[in-house]
């Protein structure tokens, strides 16, 4: 990838920036000889934003997916000892529980912001929702 | 009073609604048709990306077909009408707009006036 790079000093960015629509090639903006800022082309910006959100969700899966093993893992015990229960598991543990999942979201999640939580009700089937509604909608 | 949306056939009783995930601050505005049939409310695949919300359990779901199918859980904040109802659970489907189920409807009075085509929902 090449880049333009302009100074502090440039008389209006806006030649630079043109450049940048019609070759799709970054630009540098330097002040006091550093590099302070990038303009992109959006389509990039949008690229790399994309990218990093794909990364960050493919690492949280792979801690949810501990999480939620961890739970299979402990659910014997559980079954005897806080059954009806929801629990919350973090770091293969179970970190807090309460009989609403509601009320443990609310405690526990602020202390895990962005981390892996698996929070599930305690007993031998998971819980059932019933949605009567058809999943796509017909419009006039 | 809001009015039924007219574009739904027949006219249904829907709802604008801000959801935030209280994680990331990230909110989004969001229609909300309120729906006594579903046990548990529904959001859109499509607003996981820009919530920035992950997964944090997972559930049966019993759709209108009677098919069992195994979803994920999220949790997010609500604000309908003025009231904020903090880490409402809630699965995800291909649909366009939200589906209040009766978790979140039973936290509200709510009047339809289906001869009028208008509806009133807030806190008792």
């Amino acid at each position: 990838m090449s880049m333009t790079v302009i100074k502090e000093s440039s008389v209006g960015y806006t030649a630079e920036i043109e450049r940048v629509k019609a070759t799709g090639e970054p630009l540098v903006i330097e002040g006091d000889g550093k590099p302070l800022l990038i303009v992109l082309p959006y389509a990039e910006y949008d690229a790399l934003v994309r990218q990093k959100q794909q990364e960050q969700r493919k690492t949280y899966m792979e801690a949810f997916e501990r999480e939620r093993a961890a739970f299979e893992t402990l659910k014997p015990q559980l079954l005897k000892t806080q059954l009806g229960q929801y629990v919350a598991i973090h770091g293969g543990q179970v970190v807090d529980s309460d009989a609403s999942d509601i009320e443990l979201a609310k405690r526990v999640l602020p202390h895990y912001p962005k981390q892996a939580v698996y929070i599930q009700l305690v007993q031998n089937e998971l819980p059932v929702y019933e949605i009567t509604a058809r999943e796509e909608l017909t419009r006039a | 009073m809001p009015d039924y949306d007219s574009r739904e056939r027949p006219p249904a009783p829907i709802v604008s609604l801000v959801v935030t995930n209280s994680e990331s601050g990230t909110s989004i505005v969001l229609r909300g048709k309120l729906d006594t049939g579903a046990s548990i409310s529904v959001l859109p695949m499509s607003a996981l990306e820009p919530l920035e919300l992950y997964p944090k359990g997972e559930t049966a779901i019993i759709g209108y077909d009677g098919a069992r199918t195994v979803r994920e859980t999220y949790y997010a904040d609500l604000e309908i009408e003025s009231v904020r109802l903090a880490s409402v659970r809630l699965v995800t489907t291909s649909r366009v707009e939200m589906l209040l189920g009766r978790d979140v409807l039973n936290q509200f009075l709510i009047l339809l006036d289906g001869k009028a085509l208008t509806f009133e929902m807030r806190e008792p």
